[in-house]
């Protein structure tokens, strides 16, 4: 390609590194066409921009505060910080389920038997007094029964007297 | 990758042009390179959990430069390209003077500072600097083709004051 073409790439900001790095090359030798004299000033000026270097010293806090404490110091840190985060959740975990086993647990006896589950307890339950409801539906008819037979008895008994009343007085 | 007070050492200089680039002073440069490896060094723990050591200096010299922009904001203004041209055909700086004196590194130095920030960063680092487009983007967290734009757009406007530069030459 010539220099021309890639001058004109580089402005559009189309080249490659490589293509630039030889921008630069070619430029910083003494063999170029005249024309191209401004793109050489700024090619040059490139190169000598990166020269520049800092001559200050290393400041003196890096100095005074070696890395290796720095780095032992944290790593322990950090490690304390991660057993204690586990410790936390274990316990948490541990603290939320007891007590939701405890707020489910309902003790239902029936006859010998002890259920610890809330919805059998319930429907356990339910199905005793549904019995007993009926029970005493029973026992309310044996007692309408007894009131009937009671009140037969005492007609028997008047009808019978009654009766012998009546026999005597035909004596 | 091991961190060492070398490795550290060993970005002082890139981080020293970049701050002068941004800042346009020396003094600055020098006071951002020293908070820099001082904020560098305090990390050096976390490092290695950085896939680019060289990236976060070049970062962290960055952010700490346009912070100290900002604070010397009004002392800065910035000059279009059209203003520029009448800083170059201003009498106490002629063009016919800076030749003989070599100042056209001067004005493309004066260029490169008036630019915008953004272009004047992502233009050092890929053409002093020699970072590919990707790096640059990693570095200022932007987007690789927003690099690839700025970059173009700051190359159009130094071909624009060349090209004048050359026609005053040539006149």
């Amino acid at each position: 390609m010539k220099i021309e073409e890639l001058i004109e790439k580089y402005f559009n900001g189309e080249t490659t590194l490589e293509e630039e790095n030889f921008l630069k090359h070619y430029f910083s030798t003494g063999d170029y066409e005249k024309k191209f004299e401004i793109y050489r000033s700024y090619f040059l000026f490139l190169q000598s921009e990166k020269a520049i270097v800092s001559n200050d010293s290393v400041p003196s806090q890096i100095l005074q505060k070696p890395l290796k404490r720095n780095r032992n110091f944290f790593k322990l840190e950090y490690k304390w910080y991660a057993l204690a985060a586990s410790l936390l959740i274990i316990l948490v975990t541990v603290y939320y389920y007891f007590s939701e086993r405890k707020q489910d647990t309902t003790i239902v006896i029936t006859n010998e038997n002890f259920y610890e589950n809330e919805e059998v307890g319930t429907e356990l339950t339910k199905e005793a007094f549904n019995k007993i409801a009926k029970y005493m539906g029973y026992a309310q008819a044996s007692i309408d029964e007894i009131k009937t037979l009671n009140e037969t008895i005492e007609l028997l008994q008047k009808y019978k007297l009654i009766n012998n009343q009546l026999h005597h007085k035909e004596i | 990758m091991s961190v060492d007070i070398n490795l550290i050492l060993s970005f002082k200089d890139k981080m020293f042009r970049l701050a002068r680039r941004i800042t346009g002073d020396y003094e600055d440069a020098r006071d951002i390179v020293q908070e820099s490896l001082i904020r560098l060094w305090e990390m050096a723990d976390k490092i290695d959990a950085y896939a680019n050591p060289e990236a976060l200096a070049i970062t962290i010299t960055k952010n700490l430069s346009l912070d100290k922009m900002k604070s010397k904001h009004n002392r800065m203004k910035k000059i279009e390209i059209d203003e520029y041209e009448d800083l170059l055909v201003s009498e106490e700086i002629s063009p016919e003077r800076k030749a003989e004196n070599n100042q056209l590194h001067e004005l493309i130095l004066e260029l490169i500072e008036k630019l915008p920030q953004q272009q004047k960063i992502i233009f050092h680092l890929r053409d002093i600097e020699g970072y590919n487009n990707k790096e640059v983007a990693d570095m200022l967290g932007l987007n690789e083709n927003i690099v690839k734009i700025n970059l173009s757009r700051a190359r159009k406007k130094i071909r624009e004051l060349l090209t004048k530069i050359y026609k005053y030459y040539e006149n």
